[in-house]
């Protein structure tokens, strides 16, 4: 060790100021946005979240003058994206836009999530809806739902279904599905949609629940058969595949919910001026156009309350579902 | 001919102005990219998603897909030079490249890897031309038995990998398993060896692994020893241009390369590391001087260099035939669609042909602009070992903490990398390999994945394996290699017992 | 004593020590069985196949005479570190400080510290890494303790 110590001195009093302005309080808080904003999307680029973050990302820099950023944080099903938001300072600076089911169920589901949604994150607006449709193995034939229902009766863990991963929004569905109609269905966790679609058209497993963007091409082209679409109304494009609804299921069989959060406790004025912001965006023609290009429907609300109030409806509801059927513990 | 009048759409949409400007400007980007050790492609392509709003569809993924196979060019740079694996795929070029570059032949290394990116690239084009529809129909009639047994054939080929002790070399690769461990297992959802880190949930960030394991772990033990340049040896144009040996050495390795790289690339979710770890071992087997290996073989990295630049080709395959992406980077080139309203699926072949076709001939454009980029700054980049090592191994590992957060933003992917890089030095001290432990890594968990998934699905019947006849071919592969293997390496001690008897 | 020191002997101890790790932290994954194998099925092969490896390298060493080679912990100690530093203070500070404070902390492995080199070092990279993440890749990176 030939360091002399003037030297090492110098060392260390560089350290010591830089160290300093780490200690420097944060810049004030303001009601105005100063600087950029981001709009932080859990899952990768070129994700349903992720493609809606970018196509909002330039109207609202237009309304708030301040440049948006899309930031991908990927990892553990949305859930580090989440994590990342609700632990950001309050300053009204970063937002969260992602598909809401799988953030609500992972506190049932998976052991160690260090965040409370309801608590540590607020609503900004739902931003959109998209539909589920049931997608059958081509060496199938069932000619509607209830052949595969009545299948499924007669060879109990006979046919097996694919879902993007354990705790994923169609895992959920799925087993909701299986457990509505008391059917022995073999569940197998995938990596990801597009690995499961690949199982699905592989023929290694025989059915799944997927975003209709991810489904509607291989079931137009007759890779998979679809047998029934979630929500409201049957599919433009698929005018003969009927909902689960007509078929006399219950309405949760649900799609995926697109909707923009904030760290609680940002200035209110910021989170109201946001609010308006978007859900001015998300009523534009265009925007809406964009959105059912994605297969999805715009859906902003009209208040904050209603996206905290189906929150916390869903939340409990998907909570004692999971309880309820043991989903966790398997 | 319909394939020729598809090649002459391909021209016609790609020879426009626009086409040409991004398609060089993606290559570029790219081959950049590729260089900065660490910064994913995927976080770099996303980054420039936004431009491409503004441009048509061809338009856009034209650059989007030329940022990707130009990042492999790249890759390799950073591997020869200073041992740090630009993307995990180059890793291997480490093994050889490294060796060759300390003994002043840093030069031809990037050169012959520059032509076997390119020749394992172009074949690929055409393979993708001709036969794309047929080579995605039989890659998706994969399924988790043959995965397994394809995966299986990885863990034999990192058999081969070891160069010292048989026993610590598998030490190696159990310890890369056990990484692989880590994380939330697919199957169940379990969260394993997390420490309740939750960004350990998705495993260990692999490029974290990389970087530590052999970037740092170099760094360390360079640093104090090199008090100069890292090379001192005369950079003349003579010591990049490679011998008539080396090329004829690199034909078969190349063309060998390719074809695994082919076949691997277009399996969703393999990926490209895979290919080249594979055409590594494969050429170190067929090889008449396997010893050589290791010590700067030039088969050593032009095997793998083409293997992973073919594997990246031949992954738009699936892509853009079934809409299936292999990996992220895949998926964001069908988001970019998406964002045009183009829906990826089975149908864009025909639905979009001028977009298909336009994309393959942009792929040839794009490789022979990278051909002429790449030969040139072979001079340029040989020059960074003239740099003064206490001025260089600073700005390697700021590069190494930048590129690595780039790829999550997450500051604990730093600390990971601080992490590996002292796991990286007791390898090193204790005398394990960090190539087959890598490889470890990156099979395991596609391994135990497929093997459990199997099961579940067949209900426990082992026999699947066996009578899937894709399974079966690797699994025969398999017992053939480590019999050969086995084989050759009683016939190796024999011969050295001989020579001592006879001292 | 002698024996203590070597090299194999030494890598066989660690793979035992891993090994006992994964068996013993595995423990509450559950097993299950060959239908329906549990998370804890591989890590407990793995832990017992890398015990195997750990024995059969301590058995190797003992016509083995490899020394462990030495290392240089002044650099592991300071790379590490400075590593460390910039992962915890780029999201404080930013990165052009915490570039400053890695350029530094790590340039202390090597005797003697050149201060000015290391400041114009330090400086010329902080451009450098601003033009390519910055301004080339345009990266969301906190720059400095000012910034969003």
């Amino acid at each position: 060790m030939r360091t002399k110590p003037a030297t090492l001195l110098t060392a260390t009093m560089i350290t010591a100021a830089t160290l300093t302005l780490s200690l420097l309080p944060p810049p004030a808080q303001a009601q105005e946005f100063r600087g950029p904003v981001r709009i932080v999307v859990p899952f990768a680029p070129g994700g349903t979240s992720d493609i809606l973050a970018r196509h909002i990302a330039p109207r609202l820099s237009d309304e708030i003058g301040q440049p948006v950023i899309v930031e991908n944080k990927a990892g553990a099903g949305g859930n580090i994206g989440a994590d990342f938001v609700a632990k950001a300072a309050p300053n009204g600076h970063t937002l969260l836009l992602s598909d809401l089911t799988a953030l609500l169920a992972a506190p049932s589901v998976l052991s160690g999530i260090s965040y409370d949604i309801e608590k540590d994150l607020e609503p900004v607006t739902m931003v959109s809806y998209s539909p589920y449709v049931l997608g059958v193995a081509q060496r199938h034939s069932f000619p509607s739902f209830d052949e595969l229902v009545e299948y499924s009766r007669e060879n109990p863990g006979g046919l097996s279904v694919a879902t993007s991963g354990v705790g994923a929004n169609n895992h959920i569905t799925s087993e909701r599905l299986s457990h509505g109609l008391d059917l022995d269905w073999n569940i197998i966790a995938y990596r990801g949609g597009s690995d499961a679609t690949r199982a699905v058209v592989s023929g290694e497993t025989d059915m799944l629940l997927n975003g209709t963007t991810a489904s509607l091409p291989f079931a137009l082209s007759g890779q998979m058969t679809p047998l029934a679409v979630t929500g409201e109304e049957r599919l433009p494009e698929l005018p003969d595949t009927p909902t689960f609804r007509e078929l006399g299921l219950p309405g949760e069989m649900d799609g995926t919910y697109q909707a923009i959060l904030i760290t609680a406790g940002s200035p209110p004025e910021i989170i109201d001026r946001l609010h308006r912001a978007l859900v001015e965006i998300l009523d534009e023609e265009e925007m809406r156009g964009r959105i059912a290009e994605q297969g999805g429907i715009a859906t902003p609300s009209s208040s904050r309350e209603e996206v905290s109030e189906w929150m916390k409806a869903q939340k409990s509801e998907l909570a004692s579902f999971i309880e309820e059927s043991q989903l966790a513990e398997r | 001919m319909e394939l020729f009048d598809n090649i002459l759409l391909g021209f016609s949409v790609a020879f426009t102005l626009d086409n040409l400007l991004y398609c060089a400007l993606g290559v570029t980007i790219g081959m950049f990219i590729g260089v900065i050790p660490g910064v994913g492609h995927l976080a770099a392509i996303s980054m420039l998603l936004p431009l491409t709003f503004y441009v048509p569809p061809t338009t856009a993924l034209v650059m989007l897909a030329g940022i990707y196979y130009g990042a492999q060019y790249g890759g390799s740079t950073a591997s020869i030079l200073l041992n740090l694996p630009g993307t995990p795929a180059s890793a291997v070029v480490c093994l050889d490249g490294y060796p060759m570059a300390q003994n002043g032949r840093g030069g031809v290394a990037l050169l012959m890897t520059t032509l076997a990116s390119f020749v394992g690239s172009f074949i690929t084009v055409f393979v993708l031309a001709a036969f794309a529809p047929p080579l995605a129909a039989f890659a998706v009639s994969f399924n988790s038995a043959d995965y397994f047994s394809m995966m299986l054939l990885g863990l034999v080929a990192a058999a081969i990998l070891v160069q010292g002790s048989p026993a610590k070399g598998a030490a190696a690769v159990i310890i890369g398993l056990i990484l692989g461990m880590v994380g939330t297992d697919v199957n169940t959802g379990v969260q394993r060896y997390t420490f309740g880190f939750s960004f350990l949930y998705d495993g260990i960030n692999i490029v974290a692994i990389a970087m530590g394991i052999f970037g740092i772990a170099e760094v360390i033990a360079n640093v104090g020893k090199i008090k100069g340049a890292q090379n001192d040896h005369k950079i003349t144009l003579r010591s990049l241009i490679p011998t008539a040996q080396d090329l004829k050495q690199s034909i078969m390795p190349m063309l060998r390369g390719t074809g695994i790289g082919t076949g691997i690339g277009i399996l969703p979710g393999t990926g490209t590391s895979i290919a080249s770890f594979l055409a590594y071992a494969i050429e170190k087997r067929v090889s008449r001087d396997p010893k050589k290996f290791g010590k700067g073989a030039i088969e050593g990295i032009t095997a793998p260099e083409s293997a992973n630049n073919a594997a990246a080709q031949s992954a738009f395959i699936p892509t853009l035939t079934l809409g299936i992406p292999g990996d992220a980077v895949m998926a964001l080139m069908l988001g970019a669609l998406l964002i045009h309203g183009i829906a990826p699926g089975p149908n864009v072949i025909t639905d979009n042909p001028g977009l298909f076709w336009g994309l393959v001939v942009s792929f040839l454009i794009g490789n022979v602009l990278l051909l002429i980029l790449n030969i040139p700054l072979v001079g340029v980049w040989v020059r960074l070992l003239k740099i003064p090592y206490p001025l260089l191994y600073p700005s390697i590992i700021l590069f190494i903490a930048i590129g690595v957060y780039s790829i999550n933003y997450s500051h604990l992917d730093i600390v990971l990398v601080a992490f590996f890089g002292l796991v990286g030095c007791l390898l090193l001290v204790l005398g394990f390999e960090p190539a087959p432990l890598l490889l470890g890594y990156i099979l395991g968990p596609m391994i135990e994945e497929n093997f459990r998934r199997t099961l579940l699905i067949s209900r426990g019947d082992m026999m699947v394996f066996l009578e899937r006849p894709v399974s079966a071919t690797f699994l025969a592969l398999c017992l053939f290699l480590l019999i050969w293997s086995i084989h050759s390496s009683s016939k190796e001690r024999r011969i050295r017992k001989r020579i001592e008897s006879s001292r | 004593m002698k024996s203590l020191l070597k090299r194999d002997f030494i890598a066989g101890i660690a793979c035992l020590v891993i090994a006992a790790f994964v068996v013993w932290y595995g423990q509450d994954y559950s097993y299950g069985n060959l239908n329906n194998m549990g998370p804890g099925y591989l890590p407990r092969i793995l832990g017992i196949a890398l015990s195997i490896c750990g024995i059969l390298t301590i058995l190797g060493a003992i016509n083995s005479m490899e020394r462990v080679p030495r290392i240089n912990v002044r650099a592991l100690v300071f790379v590490t570190l400075g590593i460390l530093t910039f992962a915890f203070t780029m999201n404080r500070i930013g990165m052009l400080p915490a570039t400053f404070l890695l350029i530094h902390i790590s340039a202390l492995s090597e005797s003697p510290y050149r201060i000015f080199r290391t400041l114009a070092l330090s400086l010329s990279l902080c451009l450098l890494s601003y033009l390519i993440f910055i301004f080339g890749l345009n990266m969301p990176i906190r720059l400095h303790p000012w910034s969003f």
